[in-house]
């Protein structure tokens, strides 16, 4: 049950983050059964709060993920290694394999960062649907690198449970990698759509 | 290659046993196994048993050798001399190892002798400043505590009392002494009349009265403290002193390294001892040797017992040989890659070979930077001439030396520089990298996947070949040669047009009958024709493989994004710096060099653990899937095998 509730605070901080981004995001967005109010027109792009959305999105949410996963791994690690600290190398494997994700995160992040021109000026012409593009696009990171990270660090830690008994944790990492593959498929999907978006078209 | 295993069984002269026994531990050319079988039924009482427990007892005690060092030499560890990371380590002869273990230990228990007493003198402290605390608030009294005694009509009591509370005291009528308060509380001297002694009391009590709990001493209590407090200062200078003699110690850690790998190398021998099996005048020993080494062995023993008996045979078909890899000097460090999955059955087939250039080509590709290649190259060179690693580090290095060289490679070809773009460096014009991931990037993991499914046809074809060796033709006909037809003729009626394409439907066709068909061969009934069409859900696993390739192409992008955004890091860091007056030129300069170094070596880091394993993954699950038989149990010869000294 406590496990449980571990990882409702991380979905309920995760939710959050979306929910922040979508009502920042609201704005501009017209509503389909609303009754739409004569506002006055107002024709500056939205886009840049789009990226900047987009950056948060895919920084933040793989890097709660990782923060979390090599949390976990560590305490495992820490545990095995004040018992015997020669293991403490294998052990810093697996505690290293959750923050991938976070990496992946970052990689994105820095995608959309450098082809939204966030680091710019320009960043403010940026049409609507391009930088709504951009927050599409780091959404299967961000959640994916989320989950997989936890899930990953799990692995992790019973992999460190090899290593404490059996002295050699091989077996292990190739299990823990086996939960990696999703957030790679991810990060290739966000790459291919950041990639794709058209801005200087 | 795996080297085939011969049983050994020797008989010899309880007399030689030692000396054979240290000359195939210094030689490395067995595993001994234990015989417990024939010690069943013996009594302990029997020669056998006699034997047996006398090897327990020296095992244990050379246990206890090992860990009384290694304690020592664990309490030592801040006092210890400072090993450079790129050291390598000293090289001395067995002899001098071994001979040095008494000396170990009495080094190790004169330093416990050492300790004891420091920590003695740590309890004698620390009562003394407990003391020391409980008489400070009473320094003030100055009134030997000795002379405190009762009289005739009234006896005393000292304690500690608000200085507010004095007046319900005086209204009370109590005689009392105050003294000036040092810690908060102010101390008292209570008169307590026997007539009214109870009475007395609990007025004292009520108004807040502790009563001291002193022991006894002569004089003041502020004699007292300052007597205190000149032995726990001479207390403190002994513990210094002490640990000074212990810090002194550090500089006999190497001799106490050496007794610590003289210590294990009896503890291994000692272990190995307790498989043998003796009679009151013979022992025999059994175990396995490589048949490489088969000749080495009998010249050993021969060397050393005048009289002996060997007995060498093939493996039984019920038996489990330990296996034991040999590959030219190239391939032996990628032994390490497959032993992390498992050691290949000592029958089946050692995959080392054919796994490394797969290795090494989806290493490079999964790195993808010229310089983080160089670097890891360089970085293992260095590692490997200077600090002459042996075993799984050694290996480790050695497998990333040439994943640099290739990562070297196939940056040029399909990746970055640093996290640089190759056309920013070298203009436009520059032909360098022929595939550029992030531009073309449906043609990058569509590559990347091909190599991958030539990978995974490797596999089957050298599956094909394995079980031809073993004269099972149906399966390597019908199980993976019907998929290669059926790929093959896919592949023609894809690429090729006009005529040959009907050779594209006969291969095809012919595939799709010998799987169907035969694919549900073991079966018997319906289950023989259901069987084969159950055969072509395997295509769902040859897909899912392939694709799992595409992780090359997203941790090469990954590399060089990781790179390019560290330095983009350090260009901003620059570039604000350098607003800074007068220095700003040379400290944004600095900063930014030691931002990009920090940052790129902390990118190679992730970058090839992360390449190594997820390479490794690639062989394990898409490539020995196809062939490969695990399950053996690695080699492990009684041998020579120390933590801080090289043996000559």
């Amino acid at each position: 049950m406590k496990k449980f509730r571990k990882f409702a605070i991380i979905a309920v901080i995760a939710a959050l983050t979306l929910l922040v981004c979508g009502a920042v995001l609201a704005e501009g967005v017209p509503m389909g059964g609303a009754p739409q109010m004569p506002e006055p027109q107002d024709n500056t792009p939205k886009g840049y709060i789009w990226a900047a959305a987009a950056v948060c999105v895919a920084m933040i949410l793989p890097g709660i993920g990782s923060a979390l996963g090599v949390g976990m791994a560590g305490r495992a690690a820490a545990g095995v290694a004040a018992e015997d600290p020669e293991k403490g190398g294998s052990c810093l494997v697996f505690e290293l394999l959750p923050a991938t994700q976070g990496l992946y995160g970052f990689v994105i992040a820095m995608f959309i960062a450098v082809f939204s021109d966030i680091l710019s000026g320009t960043v403010m012409q940026l049409a609507t649907d391009l930088g709504r593009s951009f927050f599409y696009a780091s959404l299967p990171i961000g959640v994916v690198g989320l989950v997989s990270a936890y899930f990953q660090s799990r692995v992790c830690c019973a992999g460190i449970g090899i290593v404490a008994k059996q002295g050699n944790g091989g077996m292990g990492i190739t299990f823990a990698i086996m939960v990696e593959l999703y957030a790679i498929l991810a990060l290739i999907i966000s790459i291919l759509m950041v990639v794709g978006v058209p801005v200087n078209a | 290659m795996i080297v085939p295993m011969k049983h050994i069984t020797l008989f010899a002269r309880k007399a030689d046993e030692r000396r054979i026994m240290k000359a195939l531990q210094e030689n490395g050319v067995i595993q001994i196994q234990a015989s417990s079988a024939e010690l069943e039924g013996e009594s302990s009482e029997s020669a056998a048993g006699l034997f047996r427990s006398a090897c327990e007892t020296e095992l244990s005690d050379r246990q206890g050798e090992v860990a009384t060092i290694k304690a020592a030499l664990g309490r030592l560890n801040p006092y210890l001399p400072k090993a450079g990371l790129l050291d390598a380590p000293p090289e001395c002869a067995e002899d001098e190892l071994t001979g040095s273990v008494p000396g170990a230990l009495s080094i190790c228990g004169e330093l416990d002798a050492l300790i004891k007493q420091q920590a003695a003198v740590k309890a004698e402290r620390e009562k003394k400043s407990a003391l020391l605390k409980t008489l400070r608030p009473y320094n003030t009294v100055t009134i030997p505590l000795s002379d405190i005694k009762p009289t005739n009509t009234a006896s005393f009591v000292l304690g500690l009392i608000k200085e507010e509370k004095l007046p319900v005291l005086d209204e009370a009528g109590v005689m009392y002494d105050a003294y000036p308060a040092e810690a908060g509380k102010t101390p008292l001297l209570a008169a307590l009349p026997n007539a009214e002694r109870e009475e007395t009391l609990a007025i004292l009590h009520e108004a807040g009265f502790h009563e001291a709990n002193l022991p006894e001493i002569d004089g003041t209590c502020a004699e007292e403290s300052d007597r205190l407090a000149g032995e726990l200062a001479s207390l403190e200078l002994n513990y210094k002193e002490l640990g000074g003699k212990i810090a002194a110690y550090g500089e006999k850690a190497d001799e106490l390294k050496r007794g610590l790998d003289g210590a294990m190398i009896e503890e291994k021998r000692a272990e190995a001892r307790c498989g043998l099996f003796a009679t009151k005048e013979t022992f025999m020993l059994t175990g396995w040797a490589r048949s490489d080494e088969a000749e080495k062995l009998e010249s050993v023993i021969a060397q050393n017992a005048p009289v002996y008996c060997l007995e060498m045979r093939d493996p039984e078909p019920d038996e489990q040989p330990p296996t034991y890899c040999k590959n030219k000097k190239f391939f032996a460090p990628f032994e390490f890659i497959t032993n992390m999955y498992s050691p290949p059955d000592p029958r089946g087939f050692d995959p080392t070979v054919v796994m490394t250039p797969f290795y090494l080509l989806f290493f490079g590709l999964m790195m993808g930077d010229t310089g983080y290649g160089a670097v890891m190259a360089l970085g293992a060179a260095l590692f490997i001439k200077l600090k002459k690693p042996t075993k799984g580090t050694g290996q480790v290095a050695r497998i990333l030396f040439w994943g640099g060289l290739s990562t070297m490679v196939f940056g040029l070809l399909a990746g970055t520089c640093f996290g640089m773009n190759w056309y920013d460096i070298f203009g436009e014009s520059f032909p360098f990298p022929l595939l550029d991931p992030m531009k073309d990037q449906m043609i990058a993991i569509i590559f990347y996947c091909a190599l991958g499914f030539f990978q995974i046809i490797v596999g089957m074809v050298v599956s094909i070949v394995l079980h031809l060796k073993q004269g099972d033709w149906q399966t390597a006909l019908f199980d993976i040669g019907s998929w290669l037809m059926i790929f093959a003729g896919a592949a023609v009626l894809l690429l090729v047009k006009g005529p040959v394409k009907y050779v594209g439907w006969g291969l095809l066709g012919l595939g799709l009958i010998l799987l169907v068909g035969f694919g549900g061969r073991a079966k018997k009934g319906v289950g023989r024709v259901i069987g084969g069409l159950g055969k072509l859900y395997d295509i769902t696993g040859f897909l899912s493989d392939v694709l799992s390739y595409s992780r090359v192409f997203a941790l090469g992008l990954a590399t060089g994004a990781m790179g390019s955004a560290f330095n983009l890091v350090a260009g901003i860091a620059r570039d604000m710096l350098k607003g800074i007056p007068v220095v700003g030129g040379v400290v944004s300069f600095v900063i930014a060099a030691v931002l990009l170094v920090v940052l790129h070596v902390f990118c190679v880091a992730i970058n090839a653990l992360g390449a190594f394993i997820h390479c490794a993954r690639l062989q394990f699950i898409e490539y020995y899937n196809r062939f490969y038989t695990p399950g053996g149990k690695l080699y492990s010869p009684l041998g020579i095998d120390t933590k801080y000294n090289k043996v000559k």
